[in-house]
């Protein structure tokens, strides 16, 4: 029996599944250095973070191993390779996937995310390609975005392919641009910056200045041109609609399932919701359908424990929004639970708020840039503030944990002023709690888990409070 | 030299000088350094420019924290220190803060002071390519500054005055080239630190007056001898040099070296061109500010700043460079990685990275690292 067939049936592999993709599973791990005692391991860790009772759960890690498998080989598969930077702007992957005669023909993705997530989370292995990444220019002692050390360290290790295009976005943060740069400088890859100005003033969102799209959606426009030229892709609103409708199943899984995830008591773990998170964020592949299939199955599974009043913990618990999970790290995504908090809900999943009315701008960059304004994120610190108030009216939620990247930039300029105003603005409870989604290193979980044990005892405190206050009104 | 002295005198005058010009009803225009506001603007609507480019104390840092994660540019948490903590006069005494916004570092800085102040902040956002639509958007930025400061002064900014203004800018960067370029021979009439000094100066200080004071000055510098002849010739470079962060360039003349040739993204003035006097003054503004200049470490690609630096080694026939930049400005952090690469192959040249917190228990360790260097270079 091949040495990682333990794992990959744990992960929810079939058998012929393994034999027919035998070649190309040993070839990955042979790239990866990947050998039985890192199978064994990932197995012990698979079954003491995640929820493997759940099919659905199982599928999901199996899809990410999908995903990785398509990423380290695609060079020598013969496909053009397409990386985006982190975060994406939304559906162009996908886009780009829609707009290609043959999906095989291309590979699409974010790179970081991927190895991150399956090197991370399941092989404990991900220390070594964050040095190579520290060796390479992002070097440790200066806030460098990990996720970026991730993706230098994997190019400089030779476990990713270089890629035919980069697609930096350069209007949410400045180092994944300079990052590209960087690599641009060193393997001669050609580098798309979508560039924009978070320039908007405090108060202004949801309005914004027709210019500021305009100048993003030439962008955009220019990048569809480019794609055009070096691939005879042509990306339009036809295209764009049929990129969506790729990821439809997708979606609709996703909400199915966070919708069960609001019940009390909460069905799922951190570390379980976590393997959906960067699914529709980090890949175009195996995931729109695969990844699909799972999670449907996952809510089906949930929905039962909903319906007998299961959950990871027990009812009545504090309820808290956080800002995203680790996602390499499933130990530190136990935490919060372990605490006694329960999750209902993150940042990425809170449903957006209803959008104002479009402008009629005329290019499909335009149009799509105009979408992102509202997103709030890609208008300003206010807009990224503001977006996260109106949709917390739909979270009902105890308390915050806002746990940020330290690393990243975008949320260094801005943790401080929304602890602030979402205290001021909505009464909630807010934590800051930095920390670092890719890389352990960077933090202790004795002093994290101190900090969420405090917050954790506070928000309990609270709701005893309360519930003494409704049986006196009573 | 007594046009240094000068200088010197009237920097310190200056708040002085600003207060008395709001008594008499002048605004006081407040800017974010970085070069992509044109003082111009502010110039032709009747009111005085000053640029908020204090720095090196690491007070102001230590007040930040309040405010502000540490992981951000030293400069940029330093003003936020200042800013919101009241301590600064200069941020007490202006109308309004014209903010260029350039990155995180200086977004990070125009909110955090626009939610916990009085101030009243103007972002307007600098592209970080150098295409048409990124031109575009930067003059349609300068517009709406244009508006904001005829709104503030009640004051139009005809073409006329604009054009004026352009003149008298033109003639101080003409004289800053002039007195730079006189570095370029063997004989080196001013000290880099008396250089940045007058760079300064013409970030805060009035131009009519500046510029009197540096035509007395050009003609001190043509009968000087030559300021310490013997160091290596170095080319000092990063993100940014602020008036108050002098200990770099006194570690380096203490340890003999001789800085001849400046680059800086905040604290230096892009000298090396003229705005053109022809065609529609605000266009050529944007031209001028955003499509000629070099640009600094955060555009993408930023390539073009890198072959300057190559190009002013050569010119200046230096013997070495360092770099020297602030903590956790993460653009120039990355381009020092594979820039002394470039430079070796490019000159032949070695190159020096100091990081700074304005911290002064840097000094001890920085100190030996520049005499090091410096001793490598003489071999």
């Amino acid at each position: 029996m091949a040495y990682y067939h333990e794992l990959l049936k744990l992960c929810a592999f079939d058998e012929t599944e393994i034999v027919s993709q035998k070649e190309r599973i040993e070839r990955t791990f042979q790239i990866l250095e990947l050998g039985p005692a890192d199978m064994e391991k990932a197995v012990a860790r698979i079954q003491k973070y995640f929820d493997t009772r759940l099919m659905g759960v199982r599928k999901a890690i199996g899809v990410w191993f999908k995903e990785l498998f398509d990423l380290i080989l695609c060079r020598y598969e013969g496909k053009k390779i397409i990386y985006y930077g982190y975060p994406p702007f939304q559906y162009i992957g996908l886009a780009i996937k829609a707009a290609a005669k043959s999906k095989n023909d291309f590979y699409v993705g974010c790179p970081e995310a991927i190895v991150s997530q399956t090197l991370g989370q399941f092989f404990h292995k991900l220390v070594p390609v964050l040095e190579a990444g520290e060796g390479a220019g992002l070097p440790p002692g200066h806030a460098m975005c990990s996720l970026l050390q991730v993706k230098v360290g994997a190019l400089e290790k030779g476990i990713i392919p270089i890629p035919d295009l980069s697609i930096a976005t350069s209007y949410f943060c400045d180092m994944g641009p300079k990052a590209d740069e960087l690599m641009q400088y060193k393997y001669g890859y050609p580098v798309e910056y979508i560039d924009s100005c978070l320039d908007s003033p405090w108060g202004l969102w949801p309005e914004y200045d027709h210019e500021t799209v305009r100048y993003l959606g030439a962008q955009l426009d220019k990048l569809f041109c480019t794609l055009k030229n070096m691939f005879g892709i042509e990306i339009n609103d036809y295209v764009w609609q049929q990129g969506r409708l790729i990821a439809g199943r997708l979606y609709k899984a996703i909400n199915k399932l966070t919708r069960y995830l609001t019940a009390d008591p909460v069905p799922l773990g951190v570390a379980d919701s976590e393997l959906i998170l960067n699914f529709p964020i980090g890949c175009t592949g195996s995931v729109m359908d695969e990844g699909a299939e799972a999670i449907e199955i996952l809510a089906d599974e949930i929905g039962k424990r909903v319906q007998k009043g299961i959950g990871v913990v027990s009812k009545g618990s504090p309820r808290v929004l956080i800002v995203l999970q680790s996602i390499s790290d499933p130990a530190v995504n136990r935490l919060i639970e372990d605490v006694g908090l329960a999750v209902p809900t993150t940042m990425a999943l809170l449903p957006p708020p209803p959008e104002p009315e479009s402008y009629p701008f005329s290019t499909l960059g335009e149009k799509r840039a105009e979408k992102a304004m509202f997103g709030g994120a890609y208008h300003s610190t206010y807009g990224m503030v503001k977006r996260i108030e109106a949709s917390l009216k739909y979270a009902h939620v105890d308390g915050i944990i806002y746990n940020y990247p330290f690393s990243c930039r975008p949320f260094v300029c801005s943790n401080k002023l929304t602890k602030l105003h979402i205290e001021k603005e909505t009464g909630l409870p807010t934590l800051l709690l930095d920390m670092d989604p890719q890389d352990e290193r960077n933090y202790s979980q004795g002093s994290m888990r101190t900090r969420l044990e405090a917050f954790a005892e506070m928000l309990k405190q609270e709701k005893l409070r309360h519930k003494k206050s409704d049986i006196k009104s009573l | 030299m007594e046009a240094i002295n000068k200088i010197k005198a009237h920097i310190m005058s200056g708040l002085n000088d600003l207060i008395q010009a709001k008594e008499r009803g002048i605004k006081i225009i407040g800017y974010l350094p970085g070069g992509y506001f044109p003082e111009e603007l502010a110039i032709a609507a009747g009111a005085m420019p000053v640029c908020m480019i204090r720095g090196g104390n690491h007070a102001c840092v230590e007040a930040s924290i309040a405010y502000i994660d540490r992981w951000l540019d030293t400069f940029y948490r330093a003003q936020i220190g200042s800013g919101v903590s009241g301590t600064d006069p200069y941020y007490n005494i202006i109308d309004v803060l014209i903010a260029p916004i350039t990155d995180s570092n200086n977004r990070a800085l125009s909110d955090t002071l626009d939610y916990h102040t009085d101030i009243d902040i103007f972002p307007f956002g600098v592209p970080h390519k150098k295409e048409e639509s990124g031109y575009l958007y930067y003059l349609h930025g300068l517009k709406r500054v244009k508006i904001k400061l005829e709104q503030l002064t009640g004051v139009e900014i005809t073409k006329e005055r604009l054009k004026e203004a352009i003149l008298l800018c033109n003639k101080e960067r003409e004289l800053l080239k002039k007195i730079s370029l006189m570095r370029k021979t063997e004989t080196v009439p001013i000290t880099s630190k008396d250089f940045v000094m007058i760079n300064h100066a013409a970030m805060i200080i009035d131009k009519k007056v500046l510029i009197r004071y540096l035509e007395s000055l050009i003609q001190e510098l043509q009968e000087a001898d030559s300021v310490n002849s013997k160091g290596p010739r170095l080319l000092l470079t990063g993100s940014t040099l602020a008036m108050g962060d002098g200990k770099i360039l006194d570690l380096i003349e203490e340890a003999g070296g001789k800085v001849v040739i400046e680059e800086f993204a905040e604290g230096i003035k892009f000298y090396w061109q003229n705005v053109k006097t022809t065609g529609d003054p605000i266009e050529a503004l944007a031209q001028a500010y955003f499509t000629d200049r070099i640009v600094p470490a955060w555009f993408r690609p930023a390539g073009e700043r890198l072959n300057h630096l190559v190009q002013l080694a050569k010119d200046f026939s230096v013997d070495g460079v360092i770099w020297y930049q602030l903590m956790y400005r993460e653009s120039y952090k990355i381009e020092s990685y594979y820039f002394p690469e470039i430079l070796e192959k490019e000159t032949g040249l070695s190159m020096l990275t100091l990081e700074s917190d304005y911290d002064p228990s840097e000094i001890g360790q920085m100190r030996t690292r520049i005499e090091t260097y410096l001793e490598s270079i003489r071999g």
